[in-house]
């Protein structure tokens, strides 16, 4: 039991380490925009000294990029917030679409790099579980995906209930068999399913996971 | 004599920001955000130095240095990345870099490295011209 738990954190550690080092990079280029266009105004400001008009436009377009950008690295904390407090408590009820969500977003440099799109729905469904194993088993299987999916293509996730199960379909036109494997899941993504108390299964284009609403 | 440069990176606020500050300092700047667009305008421009993104969809830097390098070994190319690490470094030197820069930028260090380079391109192209007249009266019976 000891062993099982020791597993469940060290995974959920590596996922951990895994989004920081994602978002530290995304927060680094958000920071190196913000610089370039700093230093832009500052060229400005040493033409404007010197006499020389600076046009609107160019103005305009420089502190739009940066309020742009401003923009973006606070989604990003936002998002990095979230998924920090889902470990306040070892099990928690919250809503299953806007996790997932919120683990398509922590993704998100993953699956740029790649060119594959995630597509998410709001719904109404609501689980209570750990709510951290919870995103590193969706973590582990958008990973996954990215890394046997051709480039450019696009996943459709949506989340349902029934009764007492939460649905989450990964559903692609081209198929997604090919995910459940003989090397996926392997033994974290089972440590975490087992958990979970989730089946998943694959049928033609698309991949289910059924889990629980409620733990128990 | 204005420098002729090709800045790649998929960040286009960022390609955008740098572009006009070094278009501001006198150089000729050519953008894209894919690599591949890349490889073809190297084929169709003469630049003194080539400002790469290590981390890129589509290719990543050091396959499009590698790439780049196969077409023409003597493009001078800069690497950008957001979190630079000694392993990468020596790796984009290995595959023939002539510098490996973090963002964000000090726009006087990346001038200074442009300065070298375009110099070094400068030589690089003296020496292939030498090479090129020496073949030639080998070859011909002067």
């Amino acid at each position: 039991m000891e062993q099982a738990h020791n597993t469940l954190d060290a995974v959920c550690l590596q996922v951990f380490g895994k989004i920081s080092a994602s978002v530290s990079h995304d927060l680094k280029n958000v920071l190196a925009i913000i610089n370039e266009s700093a230093g832009l105004l500052d060229d400005f400001a040493l033409l404007a000294a010197k006499g020389v008009e600076i046009p609107a436009d160019r103005l305009n377009i420089t502190t739009a990029r940066i309020l742009r950008q401003v923009k973006r690295g606070d989604t990003i904390l936002r998002n990095m917030n979230r998924f920090a407090h889902t470990t306040d408590a070892p099990v928690l009820q919250s809503n299953a679409a806007e996790i997932v969500a919120l683990v398509v977003d922590l993704a998100a440099r993953q699956s740029a790099m790649k060119e594959v799109t995630f597509t998410t729905a709001p719904a109404a469904g609501m689980i209570r579980t750990c709510l951290v194993y919870f995103e590193a088993c969706i973590y582990l299987l958008l990973r996954q995906i990215i890394e046997v999916l051709p480039a450019k293509e696009t996943v459709a996730i949506s989340v349902t209930q029934e009764e007492n199960t939460i649905l989450i379909r990964f559903a692609n036109g081209n198929g997604l068999p090919m995910i459940a494997d003989q090397t996926f899941p392997g033994e974290q993504e089972k440590a975490l399913m087992a958990w979970l108390k989730a089946e998943m299964s694959a049928g033609p284009g698309a991949l289910v996971l059924r889990l629980p609403a409620d733990i128990g | 004599m204005d420098e002729r440069i090709l800045l790649i990176d998929d960040e286009q606020d960022f390609m955008d920001a740098l572009a006009d500050r070094m278009r501001d300092r006198g150089m000729q700047v050519s953008t894209t955000t894919s690599p591949i667009e890349a490889l073809k305008k190297a084929d169709q421009e003469n630049f003194d130095a080539i400002i790469l993104d290590l981390m890129m969809p589509e290719m990543n830097g050091l396959e499009t240095l590698t790439r780049l390098r196969e077409k023409n070994p003597d493009l001078q190319i800069i690497l950008l990345t957001g979190h630079a690490t000694i392993e990468k470094g020596v790796e984009a030197m290995k595959l023939g870099a002539v510098d490996f820069l973090e963002k964000p930028i000090d726009i006087q260090a990346l001038n200074a490295k442009i300065k070298e380079a375009k110099a070094q391109k400068m030589l690089l192209v003296e020496k292939r011209t030498e090479e090129i007249i020496k073949n030639i009266l080998g070859c011909k019976a002067w």
